[in-house]
C-alpha cells in the first residue's frame, strides 16, 4: 500500500475528536462563557471582563482562593511524603505486604460520599469517635472539628489525603521497582545502613516519580468538590469553601454559568501556573537516569 | 474578539439544542383539540411521593382517555439543575413542581407561564389558604404557580420531659417570658459534672428553625420595597433574644457543640438532649416514621414577642407551574386543578393541602381520626391563615441553604449563637454579605 499524506491523521482522528469534543471544546466554551452573563435560561449577553473584575474586587473570592491553596498545601506534602513512606515500607518484602497494600488502596476505590459520611461521624462534636476518645483521655472540651472554622478545612484536606494516599503509594511502588537492585546490594556491601540507603539511593532515584506524583497530587488537590460537599458543604460559613465548590455553587445553585466559567478560568490559571513553575524548577531537584 | 466569542457560543449552544432534539417548530401551535392525544410531562422533586402521584395521574388518565401523564420523580438535589438545563433548551416539562425560593429566578428569566387569569377565573379564594398562595407564588401582583400543599415552622416539645420536671405545656398565646421560664426549668445537668445534659431549647441558623421567631415579634429583616437586608427593631429584638438564649441564659447549646444542622437538630430532640426545638411541620413525618420518638410529644406555635401584633406563621408552599413555552397550557391547567383535589391522607403528615376541604377533614387531623401525635396538629391550619416568609431571588445564597447552607446570613447567625461574634459584628457582617448577594440579584 502506498503512503498517503493523510493516513497518519486518520489514525489519530478518533482521539482528536474525543479531545476536542470532551476536553478542548468545553474548555474553549467555558472560556467564552466567562465573558457573558449566561444564566442557563436565556441567551448569553456579552459583559466583557465584568465577571472577572467583580471577583477580583470581592474579598470573599480571595478568601476562597486562599482556602484552595491551603487545601493543596496540606494535601500535597502528605501525599508526596506519606505515600512514599508507605511505599518504601511495603517494598521491603515483609510478610503481609499484599494485605497492607490492599488495605491502603481500599479508600481509593471507596466512594467519596461514603468516606465523607464515615469521617463526618468520626469527627462529630458530641458523639464522634475521635472526641469520645479524647474525652476518655481526659480532654474535657475537645474541638468541634467540622463546625469550627479553625479546623474544618484542615480536617477535610486530611481526610482527602487519607483517601488518595493508596493511589500514589502504588505509583511510588512502581517507581521503586525501577531502581536497580544492584545499587542496593553494592551499598550494603559498602556497609551503608537503611537510612543512608534511603537518603543516598532511593530518594535521588525516585525523584522522577516524585515529580510525577507532585504534579498529579497538585491537580488532584483542586478537584475536591465531592469531599467538601459531603463533609462540610463549604462551612462553617465559607471556612472550607474551595474554588471547585464555589464554582458548583455559582453554576448549579445560582445558575450563573458566566460567573462559574470565570471562576473556572481562575482555577485553570492557578493550576496551570503552579504546574508551569514546577516544570521550570524541575531540573533543580529531579534526577533523570541515563 | 467579542464577536468571535459570541459566535462560538451561539454555534455551540445551537449544537446543544439540536443534540437535544429539535421540536421547537411545534412551539408555534399551542391550540389543542379536545380529543387530540396529549402527553403531559410532569416533573416532581420527591421520589418518596411518586407512588401517590402516579395513582393520581392514573385516575386523571382514566377520566381523560386522550391524555397521558408521564411522571418523572427526581431527587431534590438534581431537580433544579435538570429543570434549569431544560429551561435553557426550551424543553421544560409541561407541568412541574415549583418552590417559592426559586419562583422569582424562573419568572425573571421568563420561564413560567402567568397563571393569574386562569386562577382568578377558576378559584374561589375562600376554598383555599390564600395567604400561602399570595406569599409563595405572587410576583409583582401576578401568579406563576399554584400551591398543592404548604408547610410552616412549628415548635416541637417533649411532653414526657415537661411532665417529669413539672413544667406546664405551652398554651396558645404564650409569650417569650413563658418560653424562657420553661426553657430554664428544662435545662439540666443530669449527672452533676457541671455540664448541661438536657437543654431547654435547641436553636441554630436554619430558616425553618430561626425565622418564625422574627415574625412572632412583628419583625422583618428584609426591606420589602428595596429588597435589602435591613432588620427592623422588632427583628433585632428577636435576634437578641435568640442570642441571649445561647449566650446569656444558656438554655440553648452553642450550635457548634452539637454540629447542629437540619439532621442534628432533630436528633438532639429525639435523643432527649433538647426538650424543645423549632423546625418545619413536615418533620412530623420524621418524628412519627423515619426515627420514631419513644416519648410523648406535641407541637405548639412560636411564642409571642413583646411587639407581637398578630399570629404570623413562617409558612410557604410546594406548588405546580406551567412553562411559558408550554405546548398544552389548557391541558396542563386542567391537570393541575385535578391534582389540587388530592385526598388529605395522600400527603405527608405535616404537609397541609392547599384545598381547605381536604385540610379541614378528619383524614388530615389524624390525631382525631387515628390518635397519632401531635395532638395539636391543627394549630398549623389556624396560623397558616396568615403566612409570611423571606424568600427572594438568590435566597439560597444570602440566607444560606442547600450547598451554601452554612454561608450567607446563616454563617453569622451561627457565629453569634456560638458566642464567636457580638451582635454588632453580626449586623455588620450580615449587612455586608446578605446585601452583596441581594444587590447582585436585583441590580
Amino acid at each position: 500500500m502506498r503512503y498517503k499524506w493523510y493516513l497518519p491523521y486518520l489514525f489519530i482522528l478518533l482521539a482528536m475528536v474525543g479531545l476536542f469534543v470532551f476536553r478542548l471544546g468545553p474548555l474553549f466554551f467555558a472560556g467564552g462563557m466567562s465573558f457573558t452573563d449566561w444564566s442557563m435560561f436565556g441567551s448569553p449577553g456579552w459583559v466583557g471582563l465584568e465577571n472577572y473584575i467583580e471577583f477580583v474586587k470581592d474579598p470573599t473570592f480571595w478568601k476562597i482562593v486562599w482556602h484552595t491553596i491551603s487545601f493543596s498545601l496540606i494535601f500535597v506534602p502528605i501525599i508526596l511524603f506519606g505515600s512514599l513512606i508507605l511505599a518504601v515500607l511495603l517494598n521491603q518484602g515483609i510478610p503481609g505486604t499484599t494485605t497492607f497494600r490492599a488495605m491502603y488502596f481500599a479508600p481509593v476505590v471507596t466512594s467519596t460520599v461514603a468516606v465523607g459520611i464515615v469521617w463526618r461521624w468520626i469527627f462529630g462534636a458530641d458523639v464522634g469517635m475521635l472526641n469520645f476518645l479524647l474525652r476518655t483521655l481526659g480532654i474535657e472540651s475537645p474541638p468541634s472539628w467540622l463546625s469550627d472554622r479553625q479546623f474544618s478545612l484542615v480536617v477535610v484536606a486530611l481526610v482527602f489525603a487519607w483517601k488518595r494516599l493508596g493511589y500514589y503509594m502504588i505509583i511510588y511502588l512502581a517507581g521503586l521497582q525501577d531502581i536497580p537492585r544492584t545499587m542496593y546490594e553494592a551499598a550494603r556491601i559498602d556497609g551503608a545502613g537503611a537510612l543512608a540507603i534511603f537518603r543516598k539511593i532511593t530518594l535521588p532515584l525516585i525523584t522522577p516519580t516524585m515529580f510525577f506524583v507532585m504534579i498529579m497530587a497538585l491537580v488532584d488537590s483542586f478537584k475536591n468538590f465531592d469531599i467538601v460537599y459531603t463533609m462540610t458543604r463549604g462551612g462553617p460559613g465559607t471556612a472550607s469553601t474551595t474554588l471547585a465548590y464555589y464554582i458548583y455553587q455559582h453554576a448549579f445553585e445560582l445558575f450563573q454559568m458566566g460567573q462559574a466559567a470565570s471562576l473556572s478560568m481562575f482555577l485553570l490559571v492557578i493550576v496551570g501556573g503552579i504546574s508551569v513553575l514546577n516544570f521550570v524548577y524541575k531540573s533543580r531537584w529531579v534526577n533523570t537516569q541515563g | 474578539m467579542k464577536k468571535i466569542f459570541m459566535v462560538s457560543i451561539l454555534i455551540l449552544t445551537a449544537g446543544l439544542l439540536f443534540a437535544n432534539g429539535s421540536n421547537d417548530a411545534s412551539n408555534a401551535a399551542p391550540t389543542v383539540k379536545a380529543d387530540e392525544p396529549i402527553t403531559l410531562e410532569y416533573w416532581m422533586w420527591d421520589p418518596n411521593f411518586a407512588e401517590q402521584q402516579q395513582a393520581m395521574s392514573d385516575r386523571y388518565e382514566a377520566m381523560h382517555p386522550n391524555v397521558t401523564i408521564n411522571l418523572t420523580a427526581l431527587d431534590p438535589k438534581s431537580y433544579w439543575t435538570k429543570l434549569a438545563a431544560m429551561a435553557a433548551t426550551k424543553q421544560m416539562p409541561d407541568v412541574f413542581n415549583m418552590h417559592p425560593n426559586s419562583v422569582e429566578d424562573f419568572v425573571d428569566q421568563g420561564a413560567l407561564l402567568d397563571l393569574t387569569d386562569m386562577i382568578k377565573k377558576d378559584f374561589n379564594k375562600e376554598d383555599y389558604f390564600w395567604s400561602v398562595m399570595d406569599s409563595s407564588f405572587g410576583v409583582k401582583g401576578r401568579y406563576y404557580g399554584v400551591p398543592f400543599a404548604w408547610v410552616g415552622s412549628v415548635m416541637y416539645y417533649n411532653k414526657d420531659l415537661f411532665d417529669k420536671y413539672g413544667v406546664e405545656y405551652p398554651k396558645a398565646g404564650w409569650t417569650w417570658d413563658d418560653f424562657l421560664a420553661k426553657a430554664k426549668a428544662l435545662t439540666k445537668d443530669l449527672d452533676g459534672d457541671g455540664k448541661t445534659d438536657l437543654w431547654g431549647y435547641g436553636v441554630f441558623s436554619r430558616y425553618a428553625v430561626y425565622d418564625g421567631w422574627i415574625l412572632q415579634n412583628d419583625g422583618d429583616y428584609l426591606n420589602r420595597e428595596k429588597l435589602t437586608f435591613e432588620p427592623n427593631n422588632n427583628a433585632k429584638e428577636a435576634i437578641k433574644f435568640l442570642y441571649d438564649l445561647a449566650n446569656t441564659y444558656k438554655v440553648s447549646p452553642h450550635p457548634k457543640d452539637y454540629d447542629l444542622d437540619k439532621k442534628k437538630i432533630k436528633l438532639i430532640f429525639q435523643q432527649e438532649k433538647a426538650a424543645m426545638i423549632s423546625e418545619g411541620s413536615w418533620n412530623i413525618k420524621y418524628m412519627r416514621q423515619d426515627m420514631p420518638a419513644d416519648f410523648d410529644w406535641d407541637i405548639a406555635y412560636f411564642p409571642r414577642g413583646p411587639h407581637w401584633k398578630a399570629d404570623t406563621m413562617h409558612a410557604w408552599a410546594d406548588g405546580i407551574s406551567i412553562p411559558a413555552s408550554s405546548k398544552h397550557p389548557e391541558a396542563a391547567w386542567d391537570f393541575i386543578k385535578f391534582v389540587l383535589q388530592r385526598p388529605a391522607d395522600d400527603y405527608y403528615p405535616g404537609k397541609v393541602p392547599f384545598y381547605k376541604k381536604e385540610a379541614l377533614s378528619d383524614a388530615w387531623d389524624d390525631f382525631k381520626s387515628k390518635g397519632v401525635p401531635p395532638e395539636h396538629k391543627t394549630i398549623i391550619l389556624k396560623y397558616g391563615e396568615n403566612a409570611k416568609h423571606f424568600y427572594t431571588k438568590y435566597w439560597k445564597f444570602w440566607r444560606g441553604y442547600a450547598s451554601a447552607e452554612g454561608s450567607g446570613l446563616s454563617e453569622f447567625i451561627d457565629a453569634s449563637l456560638n458566642g464567636e461574634i457580638t451582635l454588632d459584628e453580626f449586623y455588620k457582617n450580615a449587612d455586608r454579605e446578605a446585601n452583596k448577594m441581594l444587590n447582585k440579584a436585583y441590580r
